[in-house]
């Protein structure tokens, strides 16, 4: 990837923020409820209709939709992303409190995923319609088939509840043990999803010429199997590992919600059920770029670690 | 002694059918023989059974291949990885192909010559390569080290296929359509560096091609094939101007100008 | 025809698995002669039975019957899930054959939506979505939809593309034949087998997104016998009371396993190429 190439992406995630924002604001505006009625009954008030329309004044509200949209807009370009209406803080700093929950939930179940899918995927592919292989599809076939809610549920019945392996509910906010159940539940189902992906490159790579070039030369079939085809079959797969983390990074409601995790997913589920709308809007727009910038990094990376596509400039 | 002898041999995948049967030739020190037939032949499937490189379930069902008086059948696992690259190399319709494409020509060439000379230290490996590509004719080999397969024109990667063949000076080379993925104009010059092969190391060649008038230049002995079976074998001069079967003799004619000096 | 017929009843694993469709189908029109009791009908004393005789899968936290609701539950998930693929498969194909057919400034502001659907993850917006409408199962059908039409509109899309040049195209157009009908008599057919084969590959995993939805809260409401739903409000009582949790994840579990292996069989036997 080049510059101008690089350039062109910026501009086009920017635009795709800008319509992002803008969707989610309509949306907002399409939306049945009142949000400061919302607003004020959170708080324990039930206003008056005269104070209802002072505030709504005060808020900006009544303003026409591209005055209120536009003022958001710049406010966000000032790296303002307005107050929370149900917690009272703003948007930035409780986005910014959720991160670093989130990364780690990531990244673990991520790394979990790895150890699990591509051994297996390429044990699968390497011994292909053997027994193994059945076995290993077999297992990924009911692993996607389970909802990851019912997983979770079963791992924190199981492992905390009958066998108090885990803390059910955890004293210390920043225990590892916190991070264990949403981790294997996580990974659970991307290690189905993954294994399955692991063994169709692999399989794809066997079938490629160099294959019989380098047994022709004289290497060993382990030789060739893993200097030569696994590197090469996760090349293609790091798109695929990037959108998974991408998607990661904007918080796995489901899991965070049943392990009360407080990632940004249980933070987007707050937030919707409490029609906090800045709330919702700076979080819509921080998980979109965030899942972007990851993208682009993926794609940058190939630079590195594909050496074909330096060469051939736009590719 | 022959370096190779092949008799009789029949080719199966599975329980399908052979797909090729009874096929023979005997090879000794700079022989060319060549194995014509269009695709489906099964010309590529004998080339390639010899060094057993037959994908997934091929093997060779009836029939012996000898390799200096030695049943191959009888090799161990490592014999069959002495043997390949270093006794008998195989070039292929693109070389450039059968080299990884992600890691640099140099990087694999070395682990090749490491596979065979495991003393050999990795300068002294490097500097065969280079010394080797030389020899073929590519003389910026630091260059091509470094470089990776699609960096480089079709002409070149073929080259460097040949290179890696002949590091070791194997007695004897299996060309598989040496030329057909190649420029007209390069594929003369691919055709007289083969050549040239057999003359300064007189290294036996078996080489697989569609195109007759490339075989009929360089071979000794021809054998036209037609789906699996043989159909005309012999010296050259018998299968060019007294072939038994129609086939060939239809082959021969779709050549322009066969009698002329212009056979590439 | 009749060859397609016998291909199908040839691959065992897809016999067997319609058999099961079937079943589930039946399970699913027959749920109020099936079942024993009223899946809705609170019997507060017999509030949080274990599983056992007189409750096959024991009782929820208002003595509603679990075995009768999780029965119950299939007539809410499968034609949600159901029309909610038809939704995806009829607005992708319709989107993606206008944006190929026509191109241009059409196919750009098309093709331009989609790449912003999926620039993010879908869940999170598919989340928004039905959250700002309000929970219910419509709106998450609508609200995943949204986010997933995309996938099929660039296939059929590129389907388009690639047959759009070919000399019977131009021959169709030549004759006279207007936009609609070259779109629904030649494009429709030649899409139609490849998004169907996807289509009923995702059935399972629409069907667990549908499920999560309602475990948030964004889909099916109390007291509504949906499994996602049935789950989380089984979630709080799961350490003494295991089989609320338990029961309606099998259920969900079963289905889409059937549904998976069905769509795999069928994907062979529509396209042996992709073995």
């Amino acid at each position: 990837m080049d510059l101008k190439e690089f350039l062109r992406r910026i501009g086009q995630i920017i635009i795709v923020l800008i319509g992002v924002s803008f969707f989610t604001f309509l949306l907002v505006q399409l939306a049945p409820g009142d949000p400061v009625m919302t607003m004020y009954q959170s708080m324990g008030i039930i206003p008056t209709e005269e104070v209802l329309n002072e505030t709504r004044e005060a808020m900006g509200l009544n303003d026409p939709f591209f005055v209120q949209y536009f003022r958001w807009l710049a406010n966000v370009l000032k790296g303002d992303l307005g107050m929370s209406y149900s917690k009272y803080r703003p948007v930035a700093s409780l986005l910014a409190g959720r991160m670093w929950p989130t990364l780690k939930l990531s990244i673990s179940s991520m790394f979990v995923m790895l150890l699990f899918a591509v051994p297996l995927g390429m044990i699968s592919a390497v011994y292909s319609n053997k027994p193994i292989d059945y076995i290993v599809r077999g297992i990924t076939f009911f692993g996607v088939s389970m909802p990851n809610f019912w997983v979770g549920l079963l791992l924190l019945y199981f492992l905390a509840m009958k066998l108090n392996l885990l803390p059910v509910i955890s004293t210390d906010p920043n225990a590892l043990s916190n991070l264990v159940l949403p981790t294997l539940t996580l990974a659970f189902a991307m290690t189905a999803k993954y294994t399955r992906q692991v063994r169709t490159a692999v399989l794809e790579e066997l079938h490629k010429d160099y294959v019989i070039g380098a047994k022709g030369r004289g290497e060993s079939e382990r030789a060739i199997l893993f200097k030569h085809v696994f590197p090469n079959s996760l090349l293609p797969l790091v798109t695929m590992f990037g959108l998974s983390l991408g998607s990661l990074l904007g918080g796995t409601s489901v899991v965070e919600v049943i392990f009360t995790y407080p990632g940004l997913g249980s933070l987007a589920i707050d937030a919707i059920k409490a029609m906090d709308y800045p709330l919702i809007q700076g979080y819509v727009l921080w998980i979109s770029l965030i899942y972007m910038a990851v993208n682009l990094a993926v794609d940058i990376s190939y630079n590195f670690i594909d050496p074909r596509i330096k060469g051939e400039g736009k590719a | 002694m022959d370096i190779l002898n092949v008799q009789n041999i029949s080719i199966q995948y599975g329980n399908d059918p052979p797909c090729v049967t009874g096929v023979s030739f005997d090879m000794n020190e700079g022989k060319i023989v060549g194995i014509v037939g269009e695709s489906g032949s099964g010309k590529t499937t004998v080339v390639r059974a010899i060094l057993g490189l037959l994908p997934g379930g091929g093997k060779i069902s009836e029939g012996r291949v000898l390799f200096n008086g030695e049943d191959m059948a009888s090799y161990s696992e490592s014999r069959w990885r002495d043997v390949r690259g270093s006794g008998i190399s195989m070039i292929f319709q693109d070389s450039g192909a059968m080299i990884n494409p992600i890691r640099t020509i140099g990087s694999q060439y070395i682990e090749y010559i490491k596979i065979h000379r495991p003393d050999m230290s990795k300068a002294d490996a490097y500097a065969l390569a280079v010394d080797t590509l030389t020899k073929m004719r590519l003389p910026d080999g630091d260059n091509i080290m470094k470089s990776y397969t699609y960096q480089l024109s079709g002409g070149m990667r073929q080259r460097v296929g040949i290179a890696l063949a002949m590091t070791f000076e194997p007695k004897l080379l299996l060309a598989d359509e040496p030329t057909s993925a190649i420029d007209v104009t390069i594929q003369a010059q691919i055709v007289r560096q083969m050549m040239e092969l057999r003359e300064r190391f007189n290294t036996a060649i078996v080489l697989v091609t569609h195109n007759i008038g490339v075989a009929a230049y360089m071979s000794d002995e021809m054998i036209v094939m037609q789906y699996g079976k043989v159909m005309d074998r012999g010296d050259r001069d018998t299968v060019l101007n007294h072939a038994e079967s129609e086939y060939t003799r239809q082959l021969l004619q779709a050549v322009p100008e066969i009698g002329g000096k212009r056979y590439v | 025809m009749n060859g397609i017929l016998k291909d199908f009843l040839k691959n065992r694993q897809f016999v067997f698995f319609t058999v099961l469709i079937i079943l589930i189908v039946m399970t699913t029109v027959l749920a109020p002669v099936i079942v024993p009791y009223d899946p809705y009908e609170a019997v507060l004393k017999d509030a949080r039975l274990a599983p056992g005789p007189d409750h096959l899968f024991g009782t929820d936290k208002l003595g509603r019957d679990l075995f009768s609701r999780v029965i119950y539950g299939a007539r809410v998930s499968l034609p949600a899930t159901l029309s909610l693929v038809g939704l995806v498969f009829f607005v992708g194909v319709l989107l993606g054959i206008i944006s190929g057919f026509y191109g241009g400034m059409v196919d750009a502001v098309i093709m331009r939506l989609a790449d912003m659907m999926v620039s993010f993850p879908g869940m999170v917006l598919a989340m928004a979505v039905a959250g700002i409408m309000g929970a219910s199962i419509r709106n998450a059908v609508i609200a995943i939809s949204l986010v997933t039409w995309p996938k099929y509109a660039r296939m059929a899309r590129s389907i388009v593309l690639k047959v759009k040049n070919e000399d019977y195209m131009a021959a169709a157009r030549i004759v006279g034949g207007r936009d609609l009908h070259i779109m629904i008599k030649y494009l429709f057919p030649i899409v139609a087998p490849t998004l169907v084969i996807t289509a009923a590959t995702d059935i399972g995993g629409m069907m667990l997104e549908l499920a999560g939805l309602s475990y948030l809260g964004f889909g099916a409401v109390s007291p509504m016998a949906e499994w996602g739903l049935m789950l989380s409000e089984g979630r709080p009582y799961m350490s003494a009371c295991p089989w609320m949790m338990i029961y309606p994840g099998l259920a969900i579990f079963i289905v889409v396993v059937i549904f998976n292996f069905w769509g795999d069989a069928l994907r062979d036997v529509l396209d042996p190429r992709q073995q």
